[in-house]
């Protein structure tokens, strides 16, 4: 009878034990990371000369319900959805900069371009002058502006970057304690349960953060590792993530696991995984593709109209000033350069220049420059050097081997654009010298063209062409050495004192053409035409302005188009993956409900057992009595 | 297959947010009327988009360039009307003055009508454009570009030209047209024949014959001078013509690039209105779908 009575208070227990598990189950349902439990339970007996014998059922633990490969697959498919995520938000952002087309930069162009346009209809309408002043106000700030607003992009996505690099510190540190809790509990008894549900979350909370991969050693504590192995968490010590400022760029960060002994890995920022490396490739790569295109941009038109400038008169006759400013190129060392070489980058000729920065290293023999835009790599053979619209040359000192430089460029020059001019005399609509026939020519020889190269102190002396004949002439004035019996033919250019025309037309003899000086600079709007031809000019590296600007805006609506598209598709993926993940470990209540039933009759039923024995003991005390 | 009660609640409720937002931005785009209003929306689009919105606005600026050229050689024209009536009225006072009936007295009130019209002509090869420069200002000028004695051309000699898809003069050459008149055997100025037949014909001492003589020199003059003003006027008709026809493509051009802007960006309103509705059903079915399985609970039996 005491054998029946156990029998059914070991159900009883089991069943109490299983009711528990059910209701810990229901409890937590929605406890993130929370893994369903049941009691794993096993009949109890003994071997007696009659055979077998039960004794009950023990409950003899309570397992955690789930499938190492699921849960695997769910915290790495977490990292690649995290990195899509947070490149997608951040690009998302980008995109929405460049939304509105009439608020753009492009416009911005496009209206200054149509300021010319009005000028050189009314060259001497002192509004049409004050409205190119006001546009070319407006791109220069427009292209300010958005720098700026692309900088800001930049300072929150390494802001977010800090922030994260913090939370994953506190789980790699929570990480290294639970593994320390499971090395203790494991002494005592039963699985820790708990524990290893909460080192399970850790781990796809830091995956969310970072690729980490996990080793679980036999004993239930987790060694995780970067996705190049630098150890992050090994038993109980936690390594610590860095963010310091990147060795070229103080302006932009880098990463660095610092191990527990003070030995710091230096990470590839874009290989780290998860939410760090799409918020590193947004704030490198994303946000430097917009703003060297936009600087390219500003310099290319900035440097043609300056240009024009400087080879027209304005209202009063003077050669043009420059109507913008840009912000100067920089060379900066690398802090770790052992050499005191300093460099001097200048803008030599704006419509040569890349959409891109560099960097200018020395390894004692030779410089290499390499285009951060796509790391084309080209060496120079020393300096001064122009490449590719940048002067380069020493600022003094010499370079050691391996010192290398940041070379600030295309990065630069919209920060600092800005209109120069506010007298709207200063526009330079005037070409300084103008081409006039004689009166009784009897021919139509004509200069088709006449354009300044570079105003000299000669440039305005008159130069006259007389025609001796139809195909020959002379010249005279200042700075031509008079030159006699030419001979011509239509197309040809003739060039003088920093000016240059094209002959066209059947000269008589007798004709004459004179180059002199422009009676009426504020009148003349020839260098306004020319100012307004620069909208439909190849000027950006032999592109027009607006095609750069039009394939700029392509770019970022493809960039974040395909972050989106990657970032639903690895969201899925990742979805799918915890979809299962939960299927295996996750709670179902209907189940728990029909559980509890189930539960409940077995404890019942136990009870009928320790009734049963309880009422067969009592007829036994009674037949005895 | 086992379901986790709050992993399906979860989805169920990522799934209905992900249909607001589809709809919403489905009713965004019926509002505002733009199926492309950022780049990453269709960035083939978006930056065709920008090439038309920036070709279009070079049209504009063409056609307003277009304008002040018409405005131009509206004027020239008008200048060349009230140049030639003068000089017909001019030409009438100088046949009077050639008669031989005509005496001293008349001569003298004929050459008092000549200096009028030749201040007034004056006036004509002299008027502003209204924008700051002159009619026959050649290739700019800021003050008068006829000298008032009639001989001496101040500006540039030429014309001045706006537009960049099509040149188009807007001033004319007030050289060739008033100062340097091109006669068989040289140039003259009209100013400077009307001068000396102003001066002949006012001298009292001038006998008939010389005021006669006088008188068709300056008539041979006024001839020429007419006929210049009507070649000229032939030229500026001319480049009214080419500018019909430049206004008239660049209108074209502007219909056609807003019509291809329209395709690239805007919402076609029937494929909105249909994928709006087809959201906003999806989204019904979800909320009731997930209204009624949710309700579905075992606990609600035991």
């Amino acid at each position: 009878m005491s054998d029946l009575m156990r029998i059914g208070s070991s159900a009883m227990n089991a069943a109490y034990a299983q009711l528990q598990t059910t209701g810990q189950n229901i409890a937590n349902s929605a406890t993130p990371g929370y893994v369903r439990r049941e009691v794993v339970l096993q009949e109890a007996g003994d071997n007696s000369p009659q055979g077998w014998t039960g004794r009950g059922v023990d409950a003899v633990a309570v397992r955690r319900i789930y499938d190492e490969f699921l849960v695997r697959e769910s915290v790495a498919t977490r990292a690649g959805a995290a990195q899509d995520a947070a490149r997608s938000e951040s690009l998302a952002r980008l995109d929405r900069l460049f939304a509105d087309g009439e608020a753009g930069l492009g416009a911005g162009f496009d209206d200054l371009v149509a300021a010319f346009s009005d000028l050189s209809a009314k060259p001497a309408d002192p509004s049409a002058r004050s409205a190119v002043l006001a546009r070319a106000d407006a791109f220069a700030s427009r292209a300010a502006v958005l720098d700026g607003r692309l900088v800001e992009l930049r300072d929150a996505a390494q802001g977010q970057l800090q922030a994260e690099v913090q939370k994953a510190n506190d789980t790699i540190a929570s990480l290294a304690l639970v593994n320390k809790r499971i090395g203790e509990a494991r002494g005592s008894s039963g699985e820790p349960n708990a524990l290893l549900d909460q080192r399970d979350k850790l781990l796809a909370d830091l995956n969310g953060t970072l690729r980490a991969n996990a080793t679980i050693a036999q004993d239930g504590t987790v060694t995780v590792t970067s996705q190049r192995g630098e150890p992050l968490v090994v038993g109980a010590a936690a390594s610590r993530l860095s963010v310091s400022a990147d060795e070229l760029d103080p302006s932009k960060l880098s990463i660095s696991v610092v191990r527990g002994n003070g030995v710091t890995l230096p990470m590839q920022g874009t290989e780290v995984g998860g939410r760090l490396a799409g918020l590193m490739r947004f704030a490198t790569q994303d946000v430097d593709a917009a703003r060297y295109e936009v600087g390219r941009l500003v310099a290319s038109v900035a440097g043609a109209i300056n240009g024009l400038q400087s080879r027209g008169l304005d209202a009063t006759g003077q050669p043009g000033q420059p109507m913008f400013a840009l912000g100067a190129p920089v060379a900066t060392g690398a802090p770790a350069n052992t050499g005191t070489g300093r460099f001097a980058v200048a803008l030599a000729d704006p419509s040569a220049l890349k959409a891109s920065d560099y960097e200018l290293s020395w390894d004692g023999a030779q410089y290499s420059l390499r285009r951060l835009s796509d790391n084309a790599v080209q060496t120079l053979p020393g300096v001064p050097a122009t490449v590719e619209g940048l002067q380069l040359s020493s600022a003094g000192g010499t370079p050691a081997a391996g010192d290398r430089f940041l070379i600030r460029s295309a990065s630069a020059f919209a920060a600092g654009a800005r209109s120069l001019l506010t007298n709207p005399d200063r526009i330079a609509t005037a070409v300084p010298v103008t081409a006039e026939t004689g009166a009784s020519n009897a021919g139509d020889v004509r200069a088709a063209s006449l354009d300044v190269t570079s105003i000299v102190p000669a440039t305005s002396a008159t130069v006259t062409i007389t025609f001796t004949g139809p195909n020959t002439f002379d010249v005279v004035g200042p700075g031509t050495g008079n030159p006699t019996g030419l001979s011509y033919s239509p197309g040809m250019t003739l060039a003088f004192n920093g000016w240059s025309t094209t002959l066209a037309g059947t000269p008589a003899a007798g004709d004459t053409l004179r180059i002199a000086q422009t009676a009426s600079a504020a009148a003349d709007n020839r260098n306004a035409r020319a100012m307004q031809a620069l909208g439909d000019a190849a000027i950006a590296d032999g592109r027009k302005v607006i095609d750069r600007y039009a394939a700029l805006v392509g770019d970022i609506g493809t960039r974040t188009q395909s972050a989106r598209t990657a970032g639903d598709m690895s969201q899925r993926i990742h979805e799918d993956a915890e979809r299962a993940r939960t299927e295996m470990s996750g709670v179902n209540l209907d189940e728990e409900a029909a559980r509890l039933l189930q539960y409940q009759q077995a404890y019942q039923a136990a009870a009928k057992v320790i009734a049963t024995a309880n009422e067969m003991f009592r007829s036994l005390l009674q037949a005895a009595g | 297959m086992r379901i986790a009660t709050a992993y399906a609640q979860q989805l169920a409720v990522d799934g209905i947010s992900e249909r607001q937002a589809k709809l919403i931005e489905a009713q965004q785009q019926l509002a505002s009327g733009k199926r492309v209003s950022k780049p990453s929306d269709d960035p083939m689009a978006a930056a065709q988009a920008e090439k038309l919105r920036s070709r279009e606005a070079r049209i504009e600026a063409e056609q307003r360039a277009a304008t002040h050229a018409r405005q131009m050689l509206s004027s020239a024209d008008g200048a060349l009307g009230d140049a030639t009536d003068l000089l017909q009225v001019a030409r009438e006072t100088l046949l009077a003055a050639s008669n031989a009936t005509a005496n001293a007295q008349d001569r003298a009130m004929q050459a008092e009508q000549l200096r009028q019209i030749r201040g007034q002509l004056l006036a004509v090869a002299n008027r502003g454009d209204g924008t700051g420069g002159y009619v026959f200002g050649g290739q700019g000028a800021l003050s008068a570009p006829v000298d008032p004695s009639g001989t001496a051309y101040l500006a540039q000699a030429g014309t001045q030209v706006v537009g960049q898809e099509q040149q188009n003069p807007v001033s004319l050459d007030g050289r060739e047209n008033f100062v340097a008149i091109r006669t068989p055997t040289g140039t003259e100025s009209i100013f400077e024949r009307l001068d000396t037949a102003i001066a002949t014909l006012s001298n009292p001492a001038t006998t008939p014959a010389a005021a006669a003589a006088a008188a068709g020199t300056a008539i041979s003059a006024v001839d020429r001078a007419i006929d210049r003003f009507a070649v000229t006027r032939t030229v500026v008709g001319e480049r009214l013509r080419a500018l019909d026809a430049h206004e008239l493509a660049l209108a074209n051009g502007s219909i056609e690039n807003q019509s291809r802007l329209s395709d690239l960006v805007d919402v076609d309103f029937a494929r909105g209105a249909s994928n709006m509705i087809q959201q906003q059903t999806s989204l019904e079915a979800a909320l009731k779908s997930y209204a009624q399985v949710a309700r579905m609970t075992l606990f609600d039996y035991v």
